[in-house]
């Protein structure tokens, strides 16, 4: 530590460096030639991450191991560079600084010993070899610094336990007092520096580059929102990595295959092929062939298709929920590389499962996911008095309170049209100003966008905007998650800039506001599901539970697993319309969790939840299965 | 092998949501357009078979206004060679003749339109043509017939599957008989087939969308006006309107009494005492019932 570096010490560091470098610059040029030189970074979500270590901390035991790696690394590296310009400092804060570094090293030590531990006895298939290179370097690099500290202090005999470098005199006890163990000890130390600095960009250490870049530039604005494509310049979806988008690439590179995505998926959890840690090694295998090829390395005149490492069974196991983005504690996003994967697919191929294409042929021809067409989307509302924009004479939007957007769930399904229908009770019962677009609403194409069919989903939202835009709607309430998110979410990237909020959070206010009373009980024990797109896509998950707390005589359970951890019921994505063949169905899973917090009614918020949970429940076998029921029901069953 | 599909373009009501009589309750909306199903079931088939056998072609063939054309550019782009539009070399378009003209869906009859289709096969050189069963609008089912009687070729109705041998003189046809029945047909080259509904169609890509969206349809000019229409509709009625909406049976009740329910068209249960024993008490009752209701006022109605 005292001794200065050589010149030739400085060469060695500046050519190790360069190696790191060169060694990177070479390994990222496939994404970096992408990236566009405007493209800006987030540098308070990169401080966030890097010194609170915030979602990496949401695990405790490996998150606080990281942590102390993490310190453990940057500040002894910051007092030895320091050191090396020889200031001139006063005794105390020097032992203070000692005192520090020594601390750091010694929480290294831990960490390291902690996460290298939990890697060999972990039955993970990751591979401890990839990461355990960097491992062995690190013991190595502190080890030789306590064994030199404790040299040094075995040179110097000091009696007394000195309080600025405790763990260096524990490790005097060991270390012979020899001044040439001493230098030994340092130049190993130095050399294992070195071998890490040019191990970066060839060993798992590439992330220590790679995933603070990411989490720099991680995706901002509304996370939900897909990536709008431009169809008509040939951007169709992914067929290989190329067609990936340089954050997409920056993603894959960043990976560190924790594995947190895949211990929330629900397609893996379920025994579906699909893990969204695989398909992002998978993603940066191809990536590796792709800059080996571009190096005129190997003689491939095509890059590797996107298909052969994603099969289709993983790519249509995806049931779009967001919990591998919300868990990643690097802002990977694996949900947007499944649909590029599946719009090109869809689009390119025009593959999609036989399933499902009756559902994309009747968005096509009528319009809406039932294939009942607009001539009978107010059906529901025959007779209810319900305010439609188009009547005689026409309302405007700015007349209105709120235009109330009930999806194609809501107009269609005999079990949601009820919702529907209690939602008119709701706002009527509060004196709101309210209408529905009735004939004129299409679907908003959140089933086509998630399926991969961009085309189609241009398509119905652009007749959707003309429509809001002509009768000049402020402000939309919408009765599923779905619409939701893409009318909140999505709709702006195509022009339409309204507020939009979902019914949960509507009714809320109602209920704060005293404009509705609710009187009657409803059920005993109630516990509330929480709905993907809802949840972790737009951020409502006390309002539900709220709304259930209002209800007399309502106990709140929580199922095991909720909020941001909440369990997808299987619908989204698409889902909804094809076919479970592997593994178990999510649905049935989620049910019997819901049914074992003990419950008697299960609150959904979403028409998909409402229908795949009342479907996992039936299948159930059990003495007393929940009802499962719309909040939105819920509300007007307990107003009387 | 050339294969000519003929796709109907039609305005299918699949709804009456109207209030006015004057239109038989029909609202715009209550009308979609697009081509007949039955027609994208045939093309699918011929699809089917140009992906087994390198030389075939398959051209769309359309009658009468471009209507659907979105729709009938989507057929084009799932991967036939080129469409072709018949027109009128009089500037009319087709379905305007004599007998037409009083024709409530505004076409040709089938013995005109079949004509019009065989004059095109045979100047297209057409070895298999195919057509939908029936279509939606008028559901006729005679084009089928008519053009094979018109070409001389041999005719297959209902077809579901269509392949082709090795040597390519002879097509094998499955073709549902009816009451899940089904027959496998050997039939000689050229054919006429009429095809029925349950292939599964296949999507676009977008390649050939986008090839398809600026493509410009081949114009065959073709008279009627050689040709007298031996048919001719004169009326078409509407089913009366049905306004009373019949819920979704609930799911909760037995298989029986959801049946019953869809029967009787409602969950109301009709409500209501009824009289028994002999003619003075029912006269009795009837008169207490009406009092009790305040219809009857007086208890001396005689005076």
């Amino acid at each position: 530590m005292k001794a200065l570096l050589t010149s030739f010490d400085l060469l060695l560091i500046a050519s190790a460096l360069l190696i790191m470098t060169a060694g990177l610059a070479r390994r990222w040029s496939l994404w970096r030639k992408k990236k566009p030189a405007s493209a800006s970074g987030d540098w308070g979500g990169l401080a966030d991450a890097l010194v609170k270590h915030r979602d990496i901390l949401k695990r405790p035991s490996v998150g606080g191991a990281h942590l102390a790696a993490f310190w453990g690394v940057v500040i002894p590296l910051i007092v030895i560079i320091a050191a090396q310009f020889g200031f001139i400092i006063p005794q105390a804060p020097a032992d203070l600084l000692s005192l520090v570094q020594d601390l750091a090293g010694f929480a290294l030590l831990v960490g390291i010993l902690y996460l290298m531990f939990r890697r060999i006895r972990g039955a993970d298939s990751q591979g401890p070899a990839r990461t355990l290179v960097p491992m062995v370097l690190l013991l190595i690099i502190v080890l030789s610094g306590f064994l030199a500290e404790g040299a040094r202090m075995s040179i110097l005999e000091t009696a007394a336990i000195p309080w600025q470098s405790p763990a260096g005199w524990l490790f005097s006890v060991v270390s012979p007092s020899s001044p040439l163990f001493m230098q030994m000890m340092i130049r190993l130390h130095f050399f294992a520096v070195l071998l890490l600095i040019v191990a970066v960009p060839f060993t798992f250490m590439r992330h220590a580059a790679a995933s603070p870049l990411n989490v720099f530039y991680r995706k901002r604005g509304p996370r939900a929102a897909l990536t709008l494509p431009s169809i008509d310049a040939g951007q169709i979806g992914a067929k290989s990595v190329e067609d990936l988008s340089w954050k997409q690439m920056l993603d894959a590179e960043a990976c560190v295959a924790c594995g947190r995505c895949e211990e929330n998926c629900p397609a893996s959890i379920s025994n579906k092929p699909l893990s969204p840690r695989k398909v992002i090694r998978n993603i940066r295998e191809q990536m590796e062939t792709v800059a080996a090829d571009h190096k005129g390395l190997r003689n491939q005149p095509d890059a590797p298709l996107l298909e052969t490492g994603v099969s289709a069974d993983e790519m249509w196991a995806c049931t779009s929920c967001m919990a591998c983005v919300e868990h990643c504690p690097i802002c990977v996003e694996p949900l947007d590389k499944i649909i590029e994967m599946r719009r090109y697919q869809v689009m390119g191929e025009a593959r999609l499962p036989a399933e499902a294409r009756p559902m994309i042929r009747d968005l096509e021809i009528y319009g809406d996911t039932q294939g009942k067409g607009v001539a009978h989307r107010a059906d529901w509302a025959m007779h209810q008095g319900v305010p439609q924009m188009s009547q005689a004479p026409p309302l405007n939007g700015s007349d209105l309170d709120v235009l109330l957007w009930v999806g194609c769930a809501g107009a269609f399904h005999p079990r949601n049209q009820e919702t529907s229908r209690a939602m008119v009770k709701i706002l009527s019962a509060a004196g709101i100003g309210f209408a529905i677009l009735g004939k004129e609403e299409i679907c908003c194409g959140d089933p086509a966008r998630r399926i991969g069919d961009e085309i189609l989903f241009r398509k119905l939202a652009r007749a959707n905007i003309d429509r809001l835009n002509h009768y000049q709607v402020k402000k939309i309430v919408t009765m599923c998650p779905h619409c939701l998110n893409t009318l909140k979410n999505e709709y702006p990237e195509l022009g339409c800039n309204l507020e939009v909020i979902h019914a949960t959070e509507m009714v809320l206010q109602l209920i704060r506001d005293k404009r509705i009373v609710l009187k009657y009980p409803v059920a005993d024990k109630m516990v509330v599901h929480d709905a993907c797109y809802l949840g972790r896509y737009n951020q409502v998950y006390q309002q539900p539970r709220d709304i259930c707390r209002s209800v007399p005589g309502v106990q709140l359970e929580e199922a095991e697993r909720n909020r941001d951890k909440g369990f997808c019921c299987g619908g989204g994505g698409g889902r909804m319309w094809l076919h479970e063949n592997i593994g178990q169905n999510i649905n049935v899973v989620r049910a019997e969790e819901m049914a074992n917090s003990g419950a008697d009614m299960i609150g959904a918020a979403c028409p998909y939840c409402l229908v795949m949970l009342d479907d996992g429940v039936k299948s159930l076998e059990m003495e007393k299965t929940p009802k499962v029921a719309d909040i939105i029901d819920i509300v007007a069953d307990a107003m009387g | 092998m050339k294969i000519i599909v003929c796709a109907k373009q039609i305005q299918h009501t699949y709804a009456r949501t109207g209030t006015l009589p004057e239109s038989n309750y029909i609202s715009p909306e209550d009308n979609i357009y697009r081509v007949d199903p039955h027609d994208e079931a045939a093309l699918e088939l011929a699809l089917r078979l140009k992906d087994q056998r390198e030389d075939a072609t398959v051209t769309l063939l359309t009658l009468g206004p471009m209507i659907a054309e979105t729709e009938i550019r989507r057929c084009l782009a799932a991967g036939a060679d080129d469409l072709v539009r018949v027109v009128d070399p009089n500037g009319a378009p087709p379905p305007e003749n004599e007998a037409s003209a009083s024709d409530p869906l505004n076409q040709p009859d089938p013995w005109v339109k079949s004509d019009l289709i065989a004059r095109a096969v045979e100047n297209l050189g057409g070895d298999l043509a195919l057509c939908g069963k029936a279509s939606l609008d008028r559901s006729s089912s005679q084009v089928g017939a008519l053009l094979a009687h018109r070409l001389d070729r041999p005719f297959v109705s209902a077809i579901t599957d269509l392949s082709m041998d090795e040597t390519g003189g002879t097509l094998r046809v499955q073709r549902s008989a009816g009451r899940g029945v089904r027959e496998i047909i050997e039939c000689q080259l050229p054919a006429v087939f009429s095809v029925d509904l349950g292939t599964e169609l296949r999507m676009p890509k977008f390649s050939r969308r986008q090839w398809a969206r600026d493509y410009v349809p081949r114009q065959l000019e073709m008279a009627t006006d050689s040709d007298i229409p031996k048919l001719r509709c004169t009326h078409r009625f509407q089913p009366r309107p049905r306004p009373k909406i019949i819920p979704a049976p609930d799911s909760r009740l037995h298989a029986y009494d959801r049946i019953m329910q869809l029967l009787t068209g409602s969950t109301i249960e009709k409500s209501g005492e009824m009289l028994t024993g002999d003619t003075e008490s029912q006269v009795a009752g009837i008169i207490t019932f009406l009092k009790a209701n305040g219809i009857l006022e007086s208890d001396h109605a005689d005076t």
